[in-house]
């Protein structure tokens, strides 16, 4: 469901106002993230945190290069990481299928 | 029998129940369609009754688990996710689907909510794989007019549809969760409602505003009408399910006459003076009675080491097989009951008997061990001890209850218009709030932008497709009221068909194709779309539109081409044509000799009947007129 002690609010707070991306991915293979299921989630969302759904840490982190190199905006930064480009990022997770 | 509907208090509402064609399902990504192949995988489930926050443990959850009933899932990977297998909470709320139920609210003059906050409702029949019904209340208080009549809308809410029961084998239930998740909205009336008449024209008017929006979905089982009907001393009754609108007066004026029945069984029973005390559970095993018996059922019972258990109704004599209402019996409501809660297949009872194969000799034993008396009435039901005993009880008590009127319950409907019994009504305090899918606020600039694009009301529609399309009074409101309007204006801009051809077929020859037994709901809007293609460019006449929609009926995802071609029904050559009719002026010289020109009426009509709707009557026209000249010549 992903979480973060409190203690790092105030960090990502200050990240995000000054315009730092800043997304939460798991570091499960399957399924997917949804910070609305518990309170620290919502709030970290409050926060500004992206909720990177069912991509993989390291392809986000990768993906997130990638996008820094296509824009410096934070705004278009946040909309290109949260588009699909290479099925790194789908809305449904199906039963015994990885990926698609 | 006629009823004086205002002497006798009757009160109805309605819940109309209509999917939503939206892209997406309502809590998660997956295609709203249902798949008709074998699933790709299953999975079981057990439903376990746990305590709730208040520390209550639902008793009909608590039921169903004792029966030790389990649950088989059946999906395809395009029509379910996780989401729907309860493996992954629900994502946010569908903006189309709220869209879709903020127009039908507004058009019915509702005002919506100011925030959409999501709810579960408890659900243990296993249709849920979670438990729980998502619905959310999305607007409040509007009304209707029906013939002048002002008809409360109470609220719409927004739920996800339930999986779709696809069997049972012995103790595990299938569901299919294809149909799980798919947006509906939910339309309740006032109970303002006060004849059957007015039920169904109330059912009619909301079933025309919903299908006006363009964005709900048709077909059998996308529309459901829910009734709830009481009289004065009667009770509220909860119809559930009815799927034809031309059903709803009759299950009304139905419900009206059983609930006047039971009243009449209730004084009956009064006047014979049998009190609550009188009938006991003293329940009777009566196995030796039937060791030879010629009834299969209780001979294959007792085989399968099941007892017969009997139990003494007193002065019930008769009243088992009173007639309430066409087809609904007092001895059938009792037999609903044991089934829902003593999981027997049925009962027997004395008012029917002898038949079955029980003869009379076994039933004057079973009246002694019984010490029955000729006003009392027996029920028996061969079954396991277990089962036997909580089927008499639900008896026994149903028994109790005909001494006080008409119980409060859930009813199901039957497609002959008939109810049965389905369940007793649910406690209000089965709502909780779900706390996974935030809420989403409805604003002010929202509400006035959607009030700006509203779709036309079905009265201005009617006006329009007068005007555009030259309909006259009659078809205009079929097809307002047709689920086929959208399709309709599509093909009659698409193709080169006359809209007068297109509606009719999609009213008057749909409803006739219906009443011969034809599943016209499988017709797919392609298959509609190639044939009145196939007609708007020559290669299909009007004349052959019953025949093709027939066989496409029976033909899913067959092209109306192929339909044609296994019919016959292809276009006549010029060639083929002359033939036909040469063969006809032949036959008919003499005719012909002697009327001349006059002639011509009648021989046109046996040439379009050999012809039978392969080629077109100004084709048919000009060559015979020629030939004709010719002949004569």
């Amino acid at each position: 469901m992903g979480h973060v002690g409190d203690y790092l609010f105030d960090a990502l707070r200050n990240a995000s106002e000054k315009g730092v991306v800043v997304g939460m991915t798991s570091q499960c293979i399957w399924g997917r993230l949804n910070m609305n299921v518990y309170d620290q989630g919502r709030d970290l969302l409050s926060l500004g945190v992206l909720s990177l759904d069912d991509m993989l840490a390291e392809t986000a982190f990768v993906k997130l290069r990638w996008v820094l190199a296509q824009t410096t905006d934070p705004a278009e930064a946040k909309k290109l990481l949260m588009k699909n480009v290479a099925n790194e990022l789908l809305n449904r997770t199906v039963y015994g299928k990885i990926g698609c | 029998m006629t009823v004086d509907y205002k002497k006798v208090g009757l009160k109805s509402g309605l819940e109309i129940h209509q999917q939503l064609n939206t892209k997406e399902k309502l809590f998660c990504s997956c295609e709203p369609e249902l798949f008709k192949d074998d699933p790709e995988f299953t999975f079981l489930r057990i439903l376990r009754p746990t305590q709730s926050e208040l520390g209550q443990v639902d008793s009909a959850a608590l039921f169903e688990f004792q029966k030790g009933t389990s649950v088989l899932y059946e999906a395809t990977n395009k029509t379910a996710c996780l989401v729907e297998m309860d493996e992954e909470p629900p994502h946010g709320l569908n903006s189309e689907a709220v869209e879709i139920s903020l127009i039908t609210a507004l058009m019915m003059k509702m005002k919506p909510v100011d925030e959409i906050h999501v709810m579960r409702k408890t659900v243990i029949d296993g249709s849920n794989t979670t438990g729980f019904q998502r619905t959310s209340v999305v607007a409040l208080n509007g009304a209707i007019e029906i013939k002048g009549k002002k008809v409360g809308i109470q609220q719409i809410s927004l739920e996800e549809d339930a999986a779709r029961k696809t069997g049972t084998k012995g103790q595990v239930i299938n569901y299919r969760i294809d149909r799980l998740g798919i947006p509906l909205i939910e339309v309740t009336t006032a109970p303002d409602i006060f004849t059957p008449q007015e039920a169904q024209e109330t059912a009619l008017a909301i079933g025309t505003i919903l299908r006006a929006t363009r964005r709900v979905r048709r077909g059998l089982g996308t529309i459901r009408q829910d009734l709830n009907v009481s009289i004065r001393d009667g009770a509220l009754i909860e119809i559930k399910g009815v799927q034809e609108l031309d059903l709803v007066a009759q299950i009304v004026e139905n419900e009206v006459l059983r609930q006047l029945k039971l009243l009449e069984i209730r004084d009956e029973l009064k006047k014979r003076g049998v009190t609550e005390q009188d009938i006991k559970d003293d329940f009777v095993d009566v196995t030796s009675v039937f060791k030879q018996t010629s009834c299969k059922v209780i001979a294959n019972a007792i085989t399968q080491n099941k007892i017969v258990l009997a139990v003494k109704l007193p002065c019930f004599d008769g009243l088992l097989k009173k007639e309430l209402a066409p087809g609904m019996r007092l001895g059938a409501e009792m037999a609903g009951m044991a089934r829902f809660w003593g999981r027997v297949g049925g009962i027997f009872h004395t008012d029917e008997m002898p038949a079955y194969g029980v003869t009379v000799e076994e039933l004057n034993r079973l009246g002694k061990l019984l010490e029955k008396q000729p006003q009392d009435a027996v029920v028996f039901v061969a079954d396991t001890p277990e089962n036997a005993k909580d089927a008499l009880n639900a008896v026994i008590c149903r028994a109790r209850i005909a001494l006080q009127g008409v119980p409060e319950e859930t009813r199901a409907a039957n497609i002959d218009g008939t109810t049965k019994y389905m369940r007793p009504r649910p406690g209000a305090a089965r709502m909780y709030p779900e706390t996974d899918v935030p809420p989403i606020q409805i604003t002010k600039e929202y509400v006035n932008e959607l009030c700006n694009r509203l779709p036309e009301l079905p009265e201005q529609l009617m006006k329009r497709l007068k005007a555009e399309y030259g309909l006259n009074q009659k078809l205009t409101k079929q097809i307002v009221n047709s689920e086929y309007i959208d399709l309709f204006e599509t093909l009659a801009r698409q193709t080169k068909v006359s809209a007068t051809v297109i509606a009719v077929a999609f009213t008057e020859t749909l409803t006739a194709l219906k009443r011969e037994g034809v599943n016209v709901d499988a017709i797919s809007d392609d298959q509609f779309t190639q044939l009145f293609k196939l007609i708007g460019s020559g290669k299909a006449v009007k004349e052959s539109i019953p025949d093709v929609l027939t066989w496409l009926a029976k033909h899913e995802d067959e092209p109306a081409e192929k339909a044609l071609k296994s019919l016959g029904l292809g276009m006549l050559t010029q060639k083929e044509l002359e033939k036909i009719i040469d063969e006809v002026l032949d036959k008919n010289s003499e005719f012909i000799e002697v009327r001349g020109q006059g002639a011509f009426g009648a021989l046109m009509g046996m040439v379009m009947k050999k012809t039978r709707g392969r080629a077109k009557a100004q084709v048919v026209n000009k060559v015979l007129k020629q030939k004709l000249e010719h002949h004569e010549a």
